[in-house]
């Protein structure tokens, strides 16, 4: 009993990291009552919703989502009563009385074609924005559930309900992660985060392409290219999270290359915010390199160019090129136009966007169109 | 330590590590332990991630006898509740952290980023979003409301529908910044890889970028960056908002000859030759 307990709580913490494995958990809280299986119904304040369940479930929850989801009395009463407000495990009898039970069809049925009949419910909320409950099936030749039973399923939602939380943390700052090295990513930015001996944590898909004779990651080490930088960066990981070391504009680091022959530009942004020793050790990020690459690669896409600067595709074709720095002739000749065509469409998209001169447009154009 | 005995998982005592002997006799414990009343300890090793090894231990006062057998039993088991627990925070912090940094990082260049559910409504915002709210971009009831110039209400809210069925991006949505002239360019970044997580849903991410020029970058930088005189920098700093040589020569209390002469020795040193191209080079060189 105790063991099938520990296999549990084990299992719930196991779903905290990896929510895949919930189906497995919630078998386990089932084995803990000897009982078929167990599930975990979700909604949002935002209207989504949802629920895992045990394989063994699998098919009375089939059922379930085809015909059953609004006509669930027990659900219905549970949510509208406050059930879960007032106790921490539900059963049956707190939802509806031995005649209703009788004819209700949820009880006439549905459980009955899969052999369940008796259920204990228990409240698992992570956040305020988030209703969740898990609830446990028992065979229909089974007693209802009595108070110790629902008192260890309570127990066993406690451990649920912080495994929740915790995944909720871990991925909200996961998505943000991967959202943001995106958008850094598309703004041209390279994202390197290193650990104290400058091991790479992560990193971006537009540092990736930085990588070559200026910088590299040898043997899962950030590599840059110039003694300066190299200096520098060993000083930056030297820092500790302790001290108050808010650079507030860093100086970028050029580090020279062959090929292509401008230097990249480098800042080395030192992470901080630990409040505590613990979350020091615990921690591996602590500096986050950023690489701009100052070759222009390819001008940018002429239908970006035109959904911003609301112009025609043609004007558009000319805006990306003269706007990535190409003299008129040059510009020109990529097209396939005479230089007197391209000047007049400039003139056209001066006017539109509100500039008078090359530069003007480069410097808009630069700055508002992501790659 | 020396004989590896707190590899993961492994637990110790001090019977596998002193004799009988070196408990009655060695200082550590008659003279350090003893002060304390305490004698006997049990460890477990644990490791909650590759790079980190971590000990628990147990002191035991004089008066318990040694650990038994069983003891370190459940010691053990208490030591993989706690590895598992150490591995959780690892991910956790090491991941806040991360998230705080790279904020930063969006802060500096001044790009406004929104985190939105799939109904638009907006799980968190950094402040130079903030500070491009205004006609164009507003938070009513929780949810991100924009006002494209082209009037179609409806634009963010296709664009983030169309995430769903869409391999390509949507277009960027142009809005009115907050002061006259001012134009946002709204991206809604395709969600990434990976289904709908289960209670956290779909995210979606807004970058929202200024077309006003920002801040003169500082010559100093541009100095150090492009080798120039710091009078080549300031010219090349001028120039390269996209002003024209005239204007820069009046911003700067020089001659537009001074200006041109200046312009043609940063083109040399920094390999262009116009200022278009130096103006583009600039942007893709300076964090604002």
């Amino acid at each position: 009993m105790e063991t099938l307990f520990i296999t549990a709580i084990e299992a719930i913490y196991a779903a905290a990291t990896d929510p895949a494995a919930w189906a497995t958990a919630l078998q386990a809280i089932a084995d803990c009552f000897a009982d078929v299986g167990a599930i975990l119904v979700y909604s949002k304040d935002d209207g989504s919703f949802g629920a895992i369940e045990s394989v063994s479930l699998v098919p009375l929850m089939a059922e379930y989502r085809l015909a059953w989801g609004h006509r669930d009395i027990r659900a219905i009463r549970a949510q509208e009563r406050g059930l879960f407000i007032a106790k921490d495990a539900i059963t049956d009898a707190d939802v509806l009385s031995a005649a209703e039970m009788d004819t209700d069809p949820v009880y006439t049925e549905l459980l009955p074609r899969f052999g369940l009949k008796y259920f204990a419910g228990v409240s698992v909320s992570p956040d305020p924005h988030i209703a969740a409950a898990i609830s446990v099936q028992r065979r229909a030749d089974k007693p209802p559930y009595s108070a110790s039973e629902l008192e260890l399923l309570t127990r066993l939602g406690r451990h649920a309900e912080r495994a929740l939380r915790l995944s909720v943390e871990l991925l909200d700052a996961q998505l943000s992660n991967d959202g943001m090295r995106e958008a850094l990513s598309r703004l041209g930015i390279g994202v390197f985060a290193l650990d104290s001996l400058g091991r790479v944590v992560f990193s971006n898909p537009a540092a990736e392409r930085v990588e070559g004779d200026g910088l590299a990651v040898l043997g899962e080490r950030l590599q840059l290219g110039s003694a300066g930088a190299s200096a520098a960066l060993a000083s930056s990981l030297q820092l500790s999270l302790g001290q108050a070391h808010q650079v507030p504009d860093p100086k970028p680091l050029l580090i020279p290359r062959n090929f292509p022959k401008r230097p990249l530009t480098v800042y080395l942004l030192p992470v901080s915010g630990c409040a505590t020793p613990a979350q020091e050790f615990l921690t591996q990020v602590r500096v986050i390199v950023l690489v701009m690459d100052p070759e222009p690669g390819a001008p940018p896409d002429p239908a970006v160019v035109r959904d911003v600067l609301g112009l025609t595709l043609g004007e558009a074709k000319v805006a990306a090129l003269i706007g990535s720095g190409l003299p008129p002739r040059e510009a020109a000749a990529k097209l396939g136009l005479t230089e007197e065509t391209v000047r007049t469409a400039l003139k056209r998209v001066f006017s539109k966007v509100g500039v008078s001169r090359q530069s003007e447009l480069t410097a808009l154009l630069t700055r508002l169109v992501l790659r | 330590m020396e004989r590896s005995y707190l590899v993961s998982g492994d637990v110790t005592t001090d019977r596998h590590l002193v004799t009988n002997e070196e408990i009655e006799s060695h200082p550590y414990f008659t003279q350090f332990l003893a002060k304390f009343g305490l004698k006997w300890i049990a460890a477990v090793g644990l490791s909650p991630d590759s790079h980190i090894d971590v000990a628990i231990s147990v002191q035991g006062a004089t008066s318990r006898g040694p650990f038994s057998d069983r003891e370190l039993e459940v010691l053990g088991a208490l030591g993989a509740h706690a590895e598992r627990s150490l591995r959780l925070s690892v991910r956790i912090f090491d991941q806040q952290l991360a998230r705080a940094t790279l904020q930063q990082a969006l802060e500096r260049l001044n790009i406004g980023v929104f985190a939105l559910d799939s109904n638009c409504r907006v799980l968190f915002s950094n402040s130079a979003a903030e500070g491009m709210m205004g006609d164009g971009i507003a938070v009513l009831n929780r949810k991100l409301v924009l006002r494209p110039m082209n009037e179609d209400v409806g634009a963010l809210d296709n664009a983030v529908r169309s995430l769903a069925t869409d391999k390509r991006a949507p277009k960027p949505i142009m809005v009115r910044g907050p002061n006259p002239g001012r134009l946002l360019a709204c991206y809604v970044l395709p969600s990434l890889k990976g289904p709908t997580q289960p209670f956290i849903g779909s995210r979606v991410f807004v970058l929202l970028v200024d077309s006003r020029p920002g801040d003169r970058p500082d010559p100093a930088i541009l100095r150090d960056l492009l080798d120039l005189t710091l009078g080549e920098a300031r010219v090349a700093a001028v120039v390269g908002l996209g002003m024209s040589p005239r204007e820069a020569a009046a911003k700067l209390g020089l001659t537009e000859e001074t200006v041109r002469t200046a312009l043609k020795r940063v083109f040399s040193k920094a390999g262009v030759s116009s200022q278009s191209e130096l103006t583009a080079l600039l942007t893709r060189l300076i964090l604002r």
